[in-house]
């Protein structure tokens, strides 16, 4: 598309592009510069109404020397580093925390020496080749102010990656869940989902009686029918929706009575394998969207729950997400679309 | 590669290892692949209950669920829902 009509010499040459992906458009603009007829090309920033309107993480208001910590506006959003100041703040660097998902890239410099149990639970190999446990870990864990990529919420050091997605298989994913339980898990991510199943259910259940907290997203199919998604729906399950920018449910995030709090859930940097795999267009770090994104944002909250009161019950640290909800723009009390609300750390904290 | 297909068996309580998965053996068929307990050497009854069994490509699944489900001593059977990362 030109602009046309125009008599300004300097912009009639200007041509607008429009790609399927944002990676198409970012190697169309590297081809087009290096045509010596072409002056510039460049993607479109976003502009936002008013500069509220879109978070700003900047030197003033964290406390990370993370050099990509200006993306991660959902630290931001969940009142993350206004937590930090809290008195007697402590991270969850002892809290075990299980991620049952597609392995991990341990050997990622954001993640090194945070993966203290890697198994495998897959007829594949235990390498993440999706990149998607690698993404989850990133934003439970990632290191904070070691000068590298991204800050992750609760700096757990006890990560156990659970390699049970990606091939698939029925008992090698409860077997998972058999070994997070048996191995001294305090948190299970699931950043999983699908149909009801009986024997996840009964293992979930086992988990939450042995006071294990178990997160799970709430799905994206909201556009294809907004089915049930388990395990979000099991009860005890801590059932997390995505939140976008502006505080709004997130297109695609489920809903249903079974939500108990949103989480951010679009653009969501974290790290991605050093290593080309499925999922990623890059290496090291993407920014993604999904429920399963929002998930390990409350998972490592529930951590740091746990790190400041170890004797925490379920229901005391379901208690403290849910209460220390942000309720959203035109929310009143709880909905089937955002739960209680938006996950704020800092009110979380102060609620335990 | 031929696909083999998976179902989930749960007896109401543990009674041993060979004689339920005998049972299964005998209930099912032919079609059989392997029969094994889901958590070998599990302590927790209702755990120590469930049976993978591995059926070969040409079983019917549905009719092998129909056969189990109708046993008295099983109290569920079931194929693993598909778990996709989201």
């Amino acid at each position: 598309m030109s602009v046309e009509g125009e008599e300004d010499k300097d912009l009639t040459g200007m041509n607008v592009m429009k790609l399927e992906t944002y990676r198409d458009a970012q190697r169309a603009c590297e081809m087009l510069v290096s045509d010596p007829k072409v002056e510039y090309a460049h993607l479109i920033q976003e502009r936002f109404l008013s500069p509220s309107a879109k978070r700003k993480v900047t030197r003033g208001n964290n406390q990370t020397l993370d050099p990509l910590i200006s993306r991660q506006w959902g630290l931001v959003a969940v009142n993350l580093f206004q937590a930090l100041k809290m008195p007697g703040f402590n991270t969850a660097k002892d809290i075990v925390v299980a991620i049952i998902d597609t392995g991990v890239d341990a050997n990622h410099p954001d993640l090194d020496g945070i993966v203290t149990d890697e198994q495998n639970f897959t007829s594949g190999p235990l390498q993440d080749t999706k990149g998607h446990g690698t993404h989850v870990i990133g934003i439970i864990a990632a290191m904070r102010n070691n000068k590298i990529g991204i800050s992750g919420v609760c700096q757990s050091q006890k990560i156990m990656s659970l390699k049970a997605l990606g091939p698939y298989n029925g008992p090698g994913y409860y077997r998972a869940i058999r070994y997070a339980i048996n191995n001294g898990a305090q948190v299970i991510n699931l950043s999983l989902g699908g149909g009801h199943d009986q024997t996840e259910e009964l293992l979930i259940r086992k988990a939450i009686k042995q006071g294990v907290i178990v997160v799970a997203a709430m799905g994206n199919e909201f556009k294809e029918g907004n089915p049930t998604s388990y395990p979000a729906a099991i009860d005890g399950v801590i059932s997390v929706g995505a939140s976008t920018e502006v505080d709004e449910r997130a297109s695609f995030s489920n809903t249903g009575p079974h939500i108990n709090l949103m989480a951010p859930g679009t653009s969501i940097l974290s790290t991605v394998p050093t290593y080309p795999v499925e999922l990623a267009d890059v290496l090291n770090y993407e920014a993604w969207p999904g429920t399963s994104m929002a998930t390990p944002f409350v998972a490592a909250t529930a951590a740091l729950l746990l790190a400041k009161k170890p004797t925490a019950t379920l229901k005391q640290v379901t208690q403290a997400l849910v209460k220390g909800s942000d309720k959203v723009p035109g929310q009143t009390g709880f909905s089937k679309e955002f739960g209680h609300g938006r996950l704020n750390v800092k009110r979380a904290l102060a609620g335990i | 590669m031929a696909k083999l297909k998976t179902v989930i068996v749960k007896f109401s309580a543990l009674v041993g290892t060979a004689s339920q998965s005998e049972k299964i053996r005998k209930l099912v068929g032919n079609n059989v692949i392997k029969v094994q307990q889901l958590f070998p050497g599990e302590k927790e009854e209702d755990l120590a209950s469930l049976f993978e069994v591995v059926l070969d490509e040409k079983s019917s699944v549905e009719s092998v669920l129909s056969t189990l489900c109708n046993d008295e001593s099983i109290e569920y059977a079931h194929t693993p829902e598909e778990r996709q990362p989201i």
